[in-house]
């Protein structure tokens, strides 16, 4: 799995591309965390070439939304696939996220 | 309600007065114990020396009996009858005796105390008469024999009451009357100590409930018939309740201030995005809420109590708080700064942090005390980028018109000056005809840009001829080619996909690829167009032997108005957006452009066209 990652002015957009399960959670967690921290939490993750999640990842997706709450922002994610969409549906857990259509418009979100 | 007694003084006495009667009634019921134990002593040693007299008595008559006896015996000897009334008479009075009398068994007495009588002594004697003594417990009697001579034996009765009377009566009658005065007063003393015993119940489990905090509205009332302790809890009671109405009084008065209200308020404050701090005369944070400190890259628990020059270094923000502290600046005064933080915890975690611009606004909370200081927290980064970009663009794009213009202004010129000479007409027309392509490309570029900033460039899907595409490429820079002695070449699979794909746009991105190979490749160089179809993608490669760009900046190019740090670069035109457009571009329909660069050497960007799911759809011939 590869994690792409974009700067979209003051923004940095993930983007894991493949399945993002098993070992790849690991690296996707201290991307996702040196971002938060690097950008102050001006994060968004483009799940747009996530083909698999697991329950691990989803957890520590979770975990960093968290993380914003406690500053009143939660995590935002773009271009959410059909078969996340309904992961999240079902485990109920897509108002722990902010969702946005694509990229720009999440990066937008942040002026 | 009764009324409560409040004078303290008085709420003394009481409770002296009630402890006092409480001894008293301790004292009443020891004294009730007392005297029941010496009661029954009493009794008990009346019964013992009842006894023992009884035992004297006995002896005293048995004593009696046998002197009398013998001086009866004496008598008849003498043949003194006449004094032997008196003997018997003196004696019995003497030792109390019932019966004293001189008889034969079964006979009329001979003599007897009391009677003047005496009779006269039978003929005829038993020879013998037995000796028997007859103990009861108030009665003794003796019969002893008296000798007459030869003529035989008579008898002496006696008889006596031993046992004292009185005694067991008064035992009798004193016990049950000492018995029922002791119950009386225990029952008094109980009635007094079971109405104590009822006000301390009642406070006791008002109290548990109030420890298990099971008690709701007020705790319950005693009768005031109760007792002083009853009164004084009562007192406590109310008070408490005013306490409680004035308290929630004061709550409903100044909302913010305890209770819910508050709770509710700092979660609001933890909701929000801005960071808030509120900060004490010596620039101690009071108060920061969560946004607060995660902006200042602090723990909250951290943050508040400590100095907040610790986690802002800059020293126009220091010198805001400073001013507004004391009292010198009454404004909200604000400052944009990206030097906030801990700098050892950022070093603690390896991380540089990317520079982000906070701003800080800093007012006092209330207008006429001067000493706290409320500072908002704002993060501006992607506004100040945005700004910038703004800014940047503005200059770029005159700077990108004005040289289009200027050309076609130049020529035209020219034309009127010298309308006749058929080759400088041809030659301006064609400058014109190319500029004005240019400054078409670049409005459509700013669009584009612009589109996308604001979200609405959407992507318009149809069938492309991706051969027709390319033919339309090669023509249009076939002649820039030329003029720039570049050798141009198109490696192209002879048969191309059609992919349902935005035609403009995909047109928009290979120009701006094409047109870059070209600008950025120096007169004998070569450009080459090379598409291959993969599974499941479709690819172009650009490739020039241009000047390259540095690895550092591999992904910087891709940003909007970058421009390679490179001095032959700045000699040439750009705006800067072309790849930012292209890359964007290729990414809505789901693609993305790679690159591959070495500076000197030249440059290969790869174009990803993804193609549908069953493999690229209907072919076209080239």
């Amino acid at each position: 799995m590869d994690i792409d990652e974009q700067r979209f002015g003051a923004v940095t957009v993930l983007k894991p591309v493949g399945s993002l399960a098993l070992d790849e959670v690991a690296q996707f967690k201290s991307r996702l965390a040196d971002a938060m921290v690097r950008a102050l939490g001006r994060v968004v993750v483009d799940a747009s070439a996530i083909s698999y999640v697991d329950s691990k990842a989803l957890e520590i997706m979770v975990e960093a939304s968290d993380q914003l709450a406690q500053s009143g922002r939660a995590l935002r994610l773009c271009g959410v696939n059909e078969l996340l969409r309904e992961v999240l549906d079902l485990t109920e857990l897509a108002e722990r996220f902010e969702l946005y259509e694509d990229a720009s418009a999440a990066a937008r979100s942040f002026l | 309600m009764k009324k409560p007694r409040n004078d303290n003084a008085g709420q003394g006495a009481s409770s002296t007065r009630s402890r006092g009667s409480l001894s008293v009634a301790v004292l009443a019921t020891g004294a009730v114990a007392v005297l029941l134990a010496a009661a029954a002593g009493v009794a008990w040693g009346l019964h013992i020396e009842a006894e023992s007299r009884g035992r004297a008595r006995v002896q005293e008559v048995r004593g009696a009996s046998a002197l009398v006896a013998t001086s009866v015996e004496r008598a008849f000897r003498w043949n003194d009858v006449e004094s032997l009334t008196d003997l018997l008479q003196e004696a019995a009075t003497q030792h109390d005796l019932t019966v004293c009398r001189v008889r034969v068994p079964g006979e009329k007495p001979i003599a007897e105390a009391g009677s003047r009588v005496v009779g006269e002594i039978p003929e005829v004697l038993p020879d013998e008469v037995r000796r028997r003594e007859d103990v009861s417990s108030d009665n003794a009697s003796w019969i002893l024999p008296v000798r007459i001579g030869n003529r035989g034996e008579i008898a002496l009765e006696v008889s006596a009451a031993v046992g004292s009377s009185w005694t067991p009566s008064l035992a009798k009658m004193g016990l049950p009357l000492v018995s029922a005065i002791g119950f009386v007063t225990l029952l008094a003393g109980f009635r007094v100590i079971a109405k104590r015993l009822a006000v301390l119940g009642t406070i006791g489990k008002a109290l548990e409930a109030s420890r298990l905090g099971t008690i709701d509205g007020q705790p319950p009332l005693v009768a005031e018939s109760l007792g002083e302790q009853a009164t004084a809890w009562n007192v406590l009671v109310q008070e408490r309740e005013t306490y409680k109405r004035f308290s929630a009084f004061k709550e409903a008065a100044e909302p913010g201030r305890g209770g819910r209200v508050s709770s509710d308020l700092s979660a609001a404050c933890d909701a929000m995005t801005q960071g808030i701090v509120i900060l004490d005369e010596h620039l101690k944070v009071k108060y920061a809420n969560g946004a607060a400190a995660s902006f200042l890259g602090a723990k909250r628990d951290e943050l508040v109590g400590s100095d907040i020059r610790k986690y802002v270094s800059d020293s126009d923000a220091i010198a805001a708080f400073e001013g507004v502290v004391s009292g010198k600046v009454r404004q909200r005064v604000s400052v944009e700064t990206s030097r906030v933080g801990t700098q050892g915890r950022v070093m603690e975690a390896g991380l540089e942090r990317a520079a982000s611009v906070l701003k800080l606004s800093a007012r006092p909370v209330r207008r006429e005390e001067q000493g706290v200081v409320m500072v908002t927290v704002e993060d501006v980064t992607q506004q100040r980028v945005a700004d910038e970009a703004r800014n940047s663009f503005v200059a770029q794009a005159t700077h990108e018109l004005r040289t289009p213009l200027t050309n076609i202004r130049l020529y035209t010129d020219a034309m009127i000056e010298d309308s006749d000479n058929p080759e400088i007409r041809t030659k301006a027309l064609n400058v014109i005809s190319s500029e004005s392509r240019r400054l078409e490309r670049i409005v459509a570029d700013m669009l584009s840009v612009s589109e996308i900033e604001a979200g609405t460039l959407k992507i318009v899907r149809g069938d492309v001829r991706l051969d027709q595409l390319f033919e339309e490429l090669k023509d249009d820079y076939r002649v820039q080619a030329e003029d720039k002695e570049i050798a141009m070449v198109f490696e192209l699979p002879p048969k191309l996909p059609v992919v349902h794909a935005d035609r403009d746009k995909y047109a928009l991105a290979l120009h701006n690829l094409i047109g870059n190979a070209l600008k950025y490749t120096p007169a004998g160089g070569k450009v080459t167009i090379r598409a291959e179809e993969l599974p499941g993608k479709f690819l172009v490669h650009v490739i020039d032997n241009g000047i390259g760009i540095k690895k550092e900046e591999h992904e910087l190019v891709f940003d909007k108005f970058y421009r390679a740090k490179d001095g032959r670069v700045a000699t040439l035109t750009g705006t800067g957006l072309g790849l930012t457009l292209a890359r964007d571009v290729a990414r809505m329909h789901g693609g993305n452009i790679l690159l591959d660069s070495e500076i000197n050497k030249g440059s290969k960007f790869t174009l990803e066209i993804p193609l549908a799911a069953e493999g690229g759809g209907a072919r076209a011939a080239a």
